[in-house]
């Protein structure tokens, strides 16, 4: 899932300075698993902002709303009453949510209350990890299901390089080496021959391409005419 | 949903909410406690000093170490919270229903209590001259001081009963009777009589019978008893009887019954108690023979017994055939049961069972006779006082729907929650029970004071923090449940099961509250912590609030107190949230605090996080980093936030 | 037969090759290279031009090849995948070979967290087997990475690459570099050897593939100028073992220059007992000044017929 974090709550608080009652909008989705953006986050979020407020004299009033998930239009229509009074909406979803929510509300200030950080799960209580570089071309069959495109910082697909030592990274001791993980778990499944392949180099064109990448299924296109 | 029932409740004849007096004592609020505890007994008094309490065998605190001491703790919640009128002992509108009951026992007075406060007329007949039962006549006073039982069924009258004492149904007035006056009728005349062995030698009238000799030791009657008494029985009732001998100045008593020390019926502490005071037990005997001579018993004839129960686990004592022993004694007293006194059937018209008793629906506690209902012991056979008070709820119930021409409402779906799970066991901290402190041997053998002496303040407060408020646990709105599993990764003993939305299984949960403070959905709930109390707390906060003090539940006010004045300075003037665990403590009321103006907030901890939920402080300190560096974005320095824990090994020392 | 470069002919005609490395500085000027150069000029085969070495922004390698040249010594161009996408590698390499330079080092590059820039945007579009790859198919094919042919003069580069024996996976050093070779490397220079016994099982294991014989291997050696960098590159830098004896030595020693006996003890090592080596690349990192001395005292002088190959070279 889509892993998020709070930004410091300066910079929020930066962003709605001039607002004198803002919405904050969490999402129920991916930043509620990530602790980031749920019932709670928005909670504290919403109070933290009104004690800075209210301290340097300009007190700021808070409404607070979770969407079931923000990136679907229909779980947004609950918000579009508590919109109308308020000065900015405060999105506490990833960056989808904030853009959905902007697109829906043409005029008001809409802005960010997380950054939204890479696609992952948990490793421990409290410790989430990238796991998927969102490339659009997945080649993890070919590399023991460990993503070289994230996972090593070089993102070399033919790895790995010289820095590797003791199974880390040369980045430091806090990463793996994710061509001595390749390379581990090709051997223990018997197939480390895969390995001396050339990697070709990577199509990037699915991974970014002109404008926002889309996805169609052509059997959930209605067809108009047929009908 | 069916609700879950801690097993002490589900214990407790009455289904007292046990839980929920211990949680009140542990917060000091012993007016609250007592109100609990009267809330389904009419003799919290006498409970409080003599109820053999099902509900320790039952307690789930047991599986970790030892039950809790919940009578001990009822009687210190009784005693501290002295007599309350509560609001709803007042009579109530009158119905113009006349009831009449028979026997002013536990059983009786429950039903009465009950109906009165229903508006109906109820009218008590007992053939006593006091009120109470077997609490009146039988039960020693070292035990049981009367102004305890005083104190209950004064209440009882206050709630507008009419009390007819001295007068014996079947002889001064009859059923038949009664049935004309009133509209309905109950019967509760309890096992009045002691059963006798039909042993040659029997009819020697230095054979005493345990009832009457009770009656006369409670009573200061003088009565006979000779340097050597054997008392025959093996349960509470003999033990009771012996132990009056030995305070009447008995040189030897010794108790002799059929059963093997651990098959003996009487409890376990009483037999302790018993033996610590001098009784001798003579286990696995029968008596066959009173012995006499020159018209004196100087002994008793006994045969060794080879089993008491058959194989079906019925009693049915065999005997081992030559093998005698024969015990000197001069005076013999018979404690081996009590059955009803069956005067009251006179002319009464009820139809009688096969043992001469009045016949009865042991469901409905209909008799032959419409309108004539029973309850209590004769109903129920012997029991504690507790399930004679069960059946008079009951009774009563079945009467006034009988007489509103209602059908009486079934019994509550409960479910008593099970027992704990094996790891869940070792994770709860070890905590020893408080000791309920007595008299020594030595200085209760010859008088009848009590001699249990009650828990003091700090020994009560222990004990009832050792409560693991059983079926207080989380519970989750499965709707918000994002099934992040972030409740199964916090809580101290892995409870949550969480295959779609996450469910916290009553077994498992040990109700600390943590999962619900790092919940991100705001999905659960837990029994345990009183949102609403803290919200009204912080909404109380001013500008005026010098401190916030945060606590674990087992860190109450009056033991931070005591721990010492450098610890929380501004302690008396504080705004205290009481948590069943520092872990349940949630950032955001934190900043709620200061947000109204609080001036400082503190949070205690005990020192291995709280001493009740081992682990469940293990988050705090990340939490209160979190929350210092908001409060610095707000211009407030992060001291005015602290951690604090308190010393080792406090509170108990 | 046509020789792709100096260095190219120097190791075909199977002489002990010696290259040197020179760091272009943190500034537009071009003197200070141009001093190595003149000092590398009569010992060295040819020289390699380190890119942003360590991720700290200096002169262009390719800029700074094109000043050594100059002085007459042949540049072995690094380039690193790092920070040009496979666009921007191939315009420059094409411009490179336009100012005359034959060599082509390629490499990952070190990870911009350690340099002057860590807050820049990496790139690695290829890594630097696929840029090797690619640059023999541009050479041998004349096409462009995207396979669109390249009408007329396609850049010719002797290609090069490095290997680390010191890395980790250790057996997995052998297969990575046969996968280098296999890709188009003609020539390997390797990671500073300082553990001699790891390189030699190393040595082993490629002479055991034949790799020896499907390109030229050139160690890599480093004098140290003291303990402290010893211990520095032993604990600080990732992908290298400097034995502690050596630390010792170097530490107990009351000659200043032992790093350079150090290194010449090495080189004739290397030279005389590791089969299947068929040059050294010294690294005088921060003592360009040692490599004049070294390849003298380590027997390396005069390097052969400079002039004559220079006529073959295409
Ligand atoms: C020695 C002894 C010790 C005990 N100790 C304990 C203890 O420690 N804890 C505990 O929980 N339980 C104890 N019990 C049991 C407890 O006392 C009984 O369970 C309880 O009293 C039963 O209540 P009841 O109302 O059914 O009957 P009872 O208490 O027997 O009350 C029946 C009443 O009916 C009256 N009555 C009978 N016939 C007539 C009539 N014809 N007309 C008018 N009135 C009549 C009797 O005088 C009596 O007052 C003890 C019992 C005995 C005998
Ligand atoms: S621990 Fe408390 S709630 Fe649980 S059974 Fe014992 S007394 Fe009842
Ligand atoms: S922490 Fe809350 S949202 Fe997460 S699984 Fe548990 S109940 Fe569900
Ligand atoms: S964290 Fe506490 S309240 Fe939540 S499930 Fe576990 S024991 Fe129960």
């Amino acid at each position: 899932m889509i892993k998020a974090q709070q930004k410091d709550i300066r910079e929020i608080a930066g962003m709605v300075e001039g607002c004198h009652k803002v919405l904050l909008a969490g999402c129920g989705g991916c930043v509620t698993v990530c602790l980031a953006g749920g019932e709670k986050e928005t909670e504290i979020a919403a109070r933290a902002l009104r004690l800075i407020r209210k301290r340097s004299g300009k007190p700021l009033e808070t409404v607070t709303y979770v969407a079931t998930r923000q990136c679907e239009p229909e779980f947004l229509a609950p918000l579009d009453e508590l919109v109308k009074d308020v000065d900015a909406v405060i999105s506490l979803a990833c960056g989808v949510g904030v853009q959905c929510l902007a697109e829906r509300y043409q005029d008001k200030w809409v802005v960010p209350a997380l950054d939204t950080k890479f696609a992952g799960g948990s490793k421990e209580t409290g410790v989430w990890e990238e796991r998927c570089g969102l490339c659009g071309d997945c080649i993890l069959h070919k590399t023991g299901g460990i993503c070289p495109v994230v996972r090593c910082s070089k993102s070399i697909l033919n790895g790995p390089c010289g820095g590797s030592q003791h199974g880390k990274c040369e980045l430091g001791q806090d990463i793996d080496c994710a061509w001595q993980l390749i390379y581990d778990r090709m051997k223990a499944l018997g197939r480390l021959s895969e390995l001396t392949a050339v990697q070709p180099p990577k199509d990037w064109s699915k991974a970014r391409d002109g404008g926002p990448r889309r996805l169609i299924r052509e059997d959930l296109i209605a067809d108009e005419i047929s009908e | 949903m069916t609700e879950h029932m801690p097993p002490c409740s589900g214990a407790c004849p009455v289904n007292t909410d046990v839980r929920g007096y211990l949680a009140a004592i542990a917060r000091q609020d012993y007016a609250a406690a007592s109100r609990l505890i009267s809330a389904s007994n009419p003799f919290p008094s006498v409970c409080a000093w003599v109820c053999p309490h099902p509900c320790e065998d039952n307690c789930r605190r047991g599986q970790v170490d030892s039950a809790l001491s919940i009578r001990g703790l009822k009687r210190f919640a009784i005693e501290a919270a002295g007599v309350i009128d509560s609001p709803c002992d007042a009579p109530a509108k009158k119905t113009g229903k006349k009831v009449a009951v028979v026997g002013a026992g536990p059983g009786g007075l429950t039903a009465a209590y009950d109906l009165a406060r229903q508006g109906h007329s109820v009218v008590v007949y007992e053939k006593n001259s006091g009120l109470g039962g077997h609490f009146l006549t039988s039960l020693p006073t070292y035990r049981l001081p009367r102004e305890m039982l005083k104190r209950d069924t004064d209440r009882i009258l206050a709630a507008g009963v009419e009390a007819r004492t001295g007068v014996e149904v079947g002889k001064d007035i009859t059923i038949a009777r009664l049935r004309e006056e009133y509209d309905a009728l109950i019967i509760s005349v309890g096992l009045a009589r002691s059963k006798s062995l039909p042993l040659p030698g029997a009819d020697h009238p230095g054979v005493l019978m345990a009832l009457p000799f009770l009656h006369r030791a409670n009573t200061g009657e003088s009565q006979a008893t000779g340097e050597r008494v054997l008392v025959i029985g093996g349960g509470d009732v003999a033990m009771d009887v012996a132990r009056t001998a030995v305070r009447l100045g008995a040189a030897q008593v010794n108790t002799i019954c059929l059963e093997l020390r651990e098959q003996m019926p009487a409890h376990a502490w009483e037999i302790e108690e018993a033996l610590d005071e001098g009784v001798i037990l003579i286990n696995g005997y029968g008596p066959v023979e009173i012995l006499t001579k020159d018209g004196k018993i100087v002994g008793v004839k006994a045969q060794k017994v080879k089993s008491v129960f058959d194989p079906g686990g019925k009693f049915n004592p065999t005997f081992e055939p030559g093998e005698f022993l024969s015990v000197p004694c001069d005076t013999v007293i018979q404690a081996v049961g009590q059955v009803p006194d069956n005067s009251f059937l006179n002319q009464s018209g009820l139809a009688v069972d096969p043992r001469g008793s009045v016949q009865t629906d042991k469901n409905t506690l209909t008799t032959s006779l419409p309108g004539v209902f029973t309850c209590g012991e004769v109903v129920t056979g012997p029991g504690p006082a507790i399930a004679a008070v069960a059946s008079g709820h009951r009774a009563a119930q079945l009467v006034n729907s009988f007489l509103n021409g209602a059908p009486a409402a079934g019994p509550k779906e409960t479910e008593v929650i099970g027992p704990l799970p094996g790891k869940v066991r070792e994770l709860i901290p070890k905590q020893k029970r408080q000791a309920m402190p007595v008299l020594a041997p030595g200085s209760r053998k010859n008088n009848f004071e009590p001699f249990e002496l009650g828990f003091d303040q700090k020994a009560a407060l222990c004990e009832a923090l050792r409560c693991l408020s059983c079926g207080l646990g989380a519970r989750v709105e499965s709707e918000k449940c994002a099934a992040c599993l972030t409740c199964l990764r916090v809580c101290p003993y892995q409870a949550p099961v969480v295959g779609g939305p996450a469910a916290m299984p009553p077994e498992g949960c040990q109700a600390c509250g943590v999962c619900a403070a790092f919940c991100p959905a705001g999905a659960i709930s837990v029994a345990n912590l009183n949102l609403s109390a803290i919200e009204d707390t912080l909404r109380a906060v001013t500008e005026e609030t010098r401190l916030v003090l945060f606590t674990e539940q087992a860190a109450c006010r009056e033991l931070l107190a005591a721990a010492g004045p450098q610890m929380i300075p501004a302690l008396k003037d504080a705004a205290v949230i009481t948590l069943p665990a520092a872990g349940a403590l949630r950032l955001e009321w934190i900043l709620s605090a200061f947000e109204n103006g609080a001036a400082r907030v503190v949070v205690a901890q005990g020192q291995k996080d709280s001493r009740h939920h081992a682990g469940s402080g293990k988050y705090l300190k990340g939490v209160i980093a979190r929350a210092k560096n908001l409060l610095e974005a707000a211009g407030i320095p992060g001291d005015r936030l602290s951690l604090r824990k308190l010393d080792e090994g406090w509170p108990v020392s | 037969m046509k020789y792709l470069s100096k260095l190219h002919q120097a190791l075909a005609e199977g002489h002990f090759a010696v290259t040197a490395e020179i760091g272009p500085p943190k500034h537009a000027s071009a003197q200070g290279v141009i001093r190595h150069a003149q000092m590398l000029q009569s010992c060295v085969d040819a020289a390699n031009i380190t890119d942003c070495q360590t991720a700290i922004v200096r002169l262009s390698s390719i800029a700074a090849g094109a000043h050594i040249l100059g002085c007459g010594v042949e540049p072995i161009v690094q380039m690193t995948c790092r920070d040009r996408n496979r666009i921007a590698i191939q315009a420059d390499l094409l411009g490179a070979y336009s100012l005359g330079m034959r060599n082509l080092l390629c490499l990952s590059g070190d990870h911009q967290k350690f340099g002057n820039h860590p807050s820049a945007k990496n790139v690695y579009d290829l890594d630097s087997v696929q840029l090797i790859s690619l640059m023999r198919r541009m050479r041998d094919e004349s096409k462009f990475f995207c396979g669109e042919e390249i009408k007329e003069h396609e850049p010719r580069f002797f290609i090069g690459a490095v290997a680390n024996p010191f890395a980790d996976p250790f057996e997995y050093r052998v297969d990575r570099l046969e996968k280098k070779i296999e890709a188009g490397a003609q020539f390997i220079q390797t990671q500073c050897v300082f553990d001699m016994e790891r390189f030699e099982r190393f040595m082993e294991m490629v002479r055991a593939r034949g790799l020896d014989q499907r390109a030229h291997i050139l160690a890599g050696v480093t004098p140290l100028k003291s303990w402290r960098a010893a211990r520095y590159l032993q604990t600080g830098v990732s992908g290298m073992i400097v034995p502690d004896t050596l630390v010792e030595r170097l530490k107990n020693a009351a000659d200043p220059k032992e790093g350079i006996k150090v290194c010449i003890e090495q080189i004739r090592h290397i030279k005389e007992k590791v089969r299947g080596v068929h040059g050294v690349h010294i690294m005088a990192i921060a003592w360009e000044e040692a490599v004049p001395e070294i390849a003298e005292r380590a027997g390396l002088l005069p390097r052969p017929g400079l002039q004559r190959r220079a006529e073959s070279i295409d």
